[in-house]
């Protein structure tokens, strides 16, 4: 067969004319054109000197009539392909089953561009299709061949594993043969699909370097220990690069494990605090899809608290002090933090513990009211101090108090001790048993009024209160009217203190987004609130996912109806992983009957118009060469390739000019025009740049995100256009590193906000796998603002599109790059606005743009000095003596 | 062929004007536009001469300064200032109608004729063009000139009144016997000639084979392969350049040869030079 196809072979029938395209030229020569010559009386009488060739040398016309064959042959779209074995001649149909489980998206282009030649290669044998997927188990057809495409694109890959043995009872009757498209990894029930299957049957599986692994975690008290579970036939160690990403979306940690030769799985334990994750994922090309991926939720995430404690506690009778019982019994759970009451909100945390404080300071007061009405948990303990000096309409409590304690066992004289009957069935503590042995001998009683019901969790046996709460706000205040230490009960003694305390902390730290009421404190089922789509992607739950029960949230299998993601709601957030769920994992087995097994020829066939067109050019050049030697000799050949030398040899610059000088890069669009543009008015602003400030640019460099090191420049200029091809994995990886290593990167949608829709998704989707964190309209007291000139009065003239990196976002500790934007958005076109030098129309907006553009170049390379106050007096005075 | 007219003005318009800034441009003596100086005496501003006093003389030009100074009387004489006249010639053939589409022989002979006259208009100069039979008063009577001569019509005769300065403008492509004997009856003036040829009148960039004929015949001259008489043709063209260069000098006239894409603002100053206005 031959190994060329063509898109239109019809226009192949163009080369026949060919020759006589040839004939007729040399036959028929063209008529004399007819001039108006106003001095014709000047031509009387004249005759050629030398008569120039009129017929066409023959190596020439042999060049034109293979550039008009390519011609021909380009429009007809030549295509190489190989579609492996040569077709079998069957007429029975043909069933596609597509294994799409969570383990897909490693190999799924190379199993769509499978099911495409299949189709293709039906067509021609005109043999109907059936098109079946695992993980959403169906089966459509027969289809024609454009349905049948159809169909297949419509396949995607899900997040949760698939099921083979569902296909049987869907499969039609009668004979067919079967392509199992596998993505490697063994689904559950291909050996029952494998026994219903009548007819020849062919498995497809992937290069073993392709399978997905699955990224499984074993807990550690502080740090985590991750293991890559894979099919794993790899011939060589593989290093596999993990990244963790924080909860404001910026890679936190990068750490490389070496998965061994033939080893199904690896394990290492990684150093970073557990607080801060918000996801494990193996960086790309090893890892894809929602097995790659692992989420942390808020059991990982270790609260803040707050003791509130004087000078006088803690240090001499440790025993005797509430500090002493809750930081024990807090050990583990959350970080704790004895401060003084002024200082208490410092830090800002997530619980304040108040053990028997009756007044503290007004400002205080207020201060830590506004902090509950924000989503703070401020949590009481009763004592002698607060029996005696509790006012009634102290702001902090949840219930009005009884002024004066009420002693059990003495000053009221009887003889009984109480101890905690019930939890309330609305409050959160539901779900906590009583433990008889727990005694209470004093307590604060609370003033009965007609909500005092509604607002305990815990009563004693003799139905007073334990534990009271009410919700200010977004936050809570929680009582316990008995001591934290064990003075007036036995409660800081057990283990269900440890407990309440836990579950207080756990409702804590949901301080943006509570609007749920009472009753949702303690949910039965989670809602899922963001889950994960087969290429790894979290996105919005669709409507065939169902909320979770609580009390299998750790158990329930991942299915279509419970994704991986995150489920919960505002008090509780729970992770659903693929790698806390699945078996181990193990490479596809396929008991049939007459099978087959093949490899996948992936991207195999190739589109050669391009090959086609550029050997055209070369032709049409080697044309005006000739031309041009026939006409004026054999030195203008010389002249002609004189022009065309320049442009290849001209010296670029090497990697230590890069690194030594500051240069100005773009990422080319591929648009000539476009990046024309972009490198003209990066060159006014390089010109600029050296005019008016100290910094020295070397020049502008069109990146070749392949081949440079990106990671040299300080700031990369990325100009989005519509039709721009995507980057390619290794430029997205060093660009993710340009980012995450303390580069500026300048999006311009160049005015068209439509560019990143209208480009698809494509580019779209390639700048949400950067990560970095949600971006904010530039605050007119952003940094930019005044790095070099003070743009904030001039951005109320020229209004600036820009949109940076939400600094409000807590940081995680210790990284370098604090508070500054990695990326900067705009939609100003700025590099038109640089390149209109001398455009008369709007000079001002020019120079608008090229002070936005020195203000990044400075904010790209002095970070945020501008930012810090120490320098504020210095540059009031400069601005002043202005 | 209005919108033609009125980009023709247009861009005659912005050309005086231009002419007029630079012209302003050089330092200048303190006479009325319009008028000139006549280096004769007169009653102008600027001083033509100082002269010792011979009866007859105006006794009111005695600068008694100057005669209490000396032993003779010593009179200070003026300049005398007249109304110039101007006369544009515009062959308006035929064969004006060659060049490129947008910038034919018949639209630079036209913008240049319109534009030398609302500079005289501008100057208060009396200015007469061809096919015209008075004097042009204001601008807009420019426009409706230029509208007359885009239509082909036969060469006219040059006038045979009297200018102060006559421009004939044309590509003076006829044989010269016949160019000389109209040149004959023209009145002895100052005169200038602008022969305006089209690039490919000069180059011939025409390849293969070709049939020329004259604007408006039927007979045609065909050339098999025009490269090869190429330089033959521009060789005649070239002498009979020579022959018009000749023909003016011998009767003391300026001679001007442009193409259609030249600077047409250089040209106008060379030529007021010519007539004694510019500087």
């Amino acid at each position: 067969m031959i190994p060329f196809s063509f898109a239109h072979p019809a226009l192949l029938l163009a080369l026949f004319a060919l020759p006589l395209l040839y004939f007729l030229l040399r036959l028929i020569p063209p008529q004399p054109k007819r001039i108006m010559l106003p001095a014709t009386w000047l031509l009387e009488g004249l005759t050629p000197e030398t008569r120039t060739s009129s017929t066409i040398p023959p190596w020439l016309l042999i060049l034109r009539l293979l550039a008009a064959a390519l011609v021909i042959i380009s429009l007809a779209g030549p295509t190489r392909r190989d579609d492996g074995a040569a077709a079998k001649t069957t007429s029975a149909p043909l069933l596609i089953v597509m294994d799409n489980g969570w383990a897909s998206a490693a190999t799924w282009t190379a199993q769509q561009a499978q099911a495409k030649i299949l189709i293709d290669r039906a067509a021609r044998d005109n043999r109907p299709v059936l098109i079946a997927q695992t993980a959403i188990p169906s089966v459509t057809g027969p289809h024609a061949r454009s349905r049948a495409d159809d169909a297949r694109q419509q396949i995607m890959p899900q997040p949760w594993p698939g099921d083979s043995a569902a296909l049987v009872p869907l499969l039609p009757r009668g004979k067919f043969e079967t392509a199992y498209l596998s993505n490697g990894i063994d689904t559950p029930g291909t050996a029952t699909l494998a026994n219903a299957l009548d007819g020849p049957v062919t498995l497809y599986q992937p290069d073993t370097a392709t399978t997905a692994l699955l990224l499984r975690r074993s807990q550690a008290r502080e740090k985590i220990t991750i293991a890559i579970d894979g099919a794993n036939d790899r011939k060589t160690d593989t290093d596999i690069s993990i990244q963790a990403i924080g909860h404001n979306g910026r890679q936190i940690a990068r750490q490389t494990v070496t998965l061994p030769a033939n080893a199904d799985s690896e394990a290492q334990t990684m150093d970073i605090p557990l607080r801060d994750i918000a996801r494990l994922s193996i960086a790309p090309p090893s890892g894809s899809g929602a097995g790659a991926i692992y989420l942390f939720d808020d059991r990982d995430v270790k609260k803040s608290v707050a003791i509130v404690t004087s000078e006088r506690e803690g240090a001499s009778t440790p025993l005797s002090s509430a500090a002493f019982y809750l930081t024990r019994a807090l050990d583990g759970v959350a970080n704790t933090k004895l401060a003084p009451a002024e200082a208490v909100l410092a830090d800002n945390p997530d619980v304040i513990i108040l053990p028997d404080r009756a007044a503290l300071p007004a400002a205080t007061v207020e201060k830590i009211q506004e902090w509950v009405e924000s989503g703070g948990i401020l949590l009481r303990f009763a004592g002698p101090s607060m029996a005696r000096g509790s006012k009634a309409d102290d702001p902090l409590l949840p219930v009005a108090l009884r002024p004066g304690g009420r002693a059990l066992d003495s000053t009221l004289g009887e003889n009984e001790t109480l101890t905690i009957k019930s939890f309330s069935a609305e409050g959160p503590l539901a779900d906590m048993t009583p433990d008889p042995s727990i005694t209470v001998r004093q307590q604060i009683l609370a003033e009965p009024s007609p909500d005092l019901e509604q607002r305990i969790w815990a009563t004693l046996s003799d139905n007073t209160p334990l534990i009271t709460a009410a919700r200010r706000g977004a936050g809570h205040l929680i009582m316990v009217h008995t001591t934290a230490t064990p003075a007036w009960s036995d409660f800081a003694l057990s283990g269900l203190y440890v407990g309440f305390l836990k579950r207080v902390v756990s409702m804590a730290g949901t301080r943006s987004n509570v609007d749920t009421d009472d009753k949702t404190a303690r949910p039965a089922l989670l809602q899922p609130l963001r889950v994960m789509d087969g290429m790894g992607r979290l996105t919005d739950p669709g409507p065939d996912v169902k909320p979770l029960a609580r009390d299998d949230a750790d158990t329930a299998a991942i299915t279509r109806e419970h994704p991986p993601g995150l489920y919960g709601n505002a008090i509780m957030k729970r992770a659903v992983n693929l790698g806390d769920r699945l078996p181990p994992v193990m490479p596809v087995t396929f008991n049939a009957e007459n099978l087959t097994i093949k490899n996948y020829v992936a991207e195999k066939s190739q589109d050669l118009r391009g090959h086609a067109l550029m050997a055209l050019m070369a032709l049409f050049l080697l044309d005006w060469a000739g031309t041009v030697a026939l006409r004026r000799g054999l030195l203008s050949i010389v002249l002609v390739a004189l022009v065309f030398i320049p442009a290849g040899a001209r010296a670029s610059p090497s990697d230590r000019d890069f690194a030594a000088n500051v240069w100005l890069a773009y990422i080319p669009t591929g648009n000539t025009a476009v990046d024309d543009e972009t490198a003209r008015g990066l060159d006014v602003l390089h010109n600029n740049i050296n005019q008016r400030t100290s910094i020295r640019t070397a020049g502008v460099h069109s990146l070749d995100m392949e081949r440079d090191p990106v990671i040299l420049f300080p700031m990369i200029y990325w100009r989005l256009t519509a039709d721009q091809p995507p980057l390619s994995a290794t430029a997205l990886s060093k660009l993710q590193n340009f980012l995450d290593t303390g580069g500026l990167l300048v999006v311009d949608t160049r005015d068209d906000l439509s560019a990143l829709s209208a480009s698809g998704d494509n580019l779209a989707r390639q700048i949400e796998t950067l990560n970095f964190p949600p971006l904010v309209p530039m605050a007119s007291q952003h940094v930019l603002t005044k790095s070099f000139y003070l743009l904030n009065k001039t951005m109320d003239v020229f209004p600036l599109h820009i949109r940076v990196e939400d600094d409000s976002q807590p940081q995680p500790a210790g990284e370098q790059t604090a508070g500054l934007s990695g990326i900067v958005w705009t939609g100003d076109d700025l590099a038109a606005k640089w390149a209109d030098q001398g455009s008369m129309m709007n000079p001002e907006r020019q120079d608008v743009a090229i002070r936005v553009g020195i203000n990044l170049i400075m904010y790209a390379l002095t970070g945020n000095y501008k930012a810090d106050q120490i320098h504020i007096q210095a540059i009031l005075e400069r601005v002043g003596d202005r | 062929m209005k919108n033609r007219a009125s980009l023709l003005f247009n861009r005659a318009k912005d050309l005086a004007a231009w002419h007029h800034d630079a012209a302003n441009l050089q330092p200048r003596s303190r006479h009325d536009g319009g008028h000139t100086r006549a280096k004769r005496a007169g009653t102008g501003f600027d001083i033509w001469q100082m002269k010792e006093y011979h009866p007859g003389d105006d006794i009111r030009t005695i600068d008694w300064k100057q005669s209490a100074r000396s032993d003779a009387v010593i009179l200070r004489q003026r300049e005398r200032e007249t109304i110039r006249r101007i006369g544009l010639a515009v062959d308006t053939g035929p064969a004006m109608d060659f060049g490129p589409k947008n910038q034919t022989k018949r639209d630079t002979a036209i913008t240049l004729a319109a534009a030398m006259a609302i500079a005289a208009i501008d100057r208060h100069d009396r200015v007469t063009l061809s096919g015209q039979e008075k004097p042009m008063a204001r601008e807009m009577d420019v426009l409706g000139w230029i509208e007359t001569a885009l239509e082909p019509h036969p060469v006219p005769t040059p006038e045979s009144s009297s200018f102060d300065h006559l421009v004939l403008i044309g590509d003076f492509l006829r044989p010269i016997g016949l160019i000389d004997d109209e040149w004959n009856k023209v009145q002895p003036a100052p005169t200038s000639v602008v022969q305006i040829l089209a690039p490919a009148e000069i180059d011939l960039p025409y390849t293969g084979s070709a049939r020329f004929h004259p604007p408006g015949q039927d007979s045609d001259i065909r050339i098999d392969d025009v490269p090869g008489i190429r330089n033959a043709y521009r060789a005649r063209l070239m002498d009979h350049r020579e022959a018009l260069k000749a023909s003016c000098a011998a009767r003391g006239w300026h001679f001007h040869a442009i193409t259609t894409d030249d600077d047409l603002a250089i040209l106008i100053a060379a030529i007021e030079r010519d007539g004694g206005i510019s500087p």
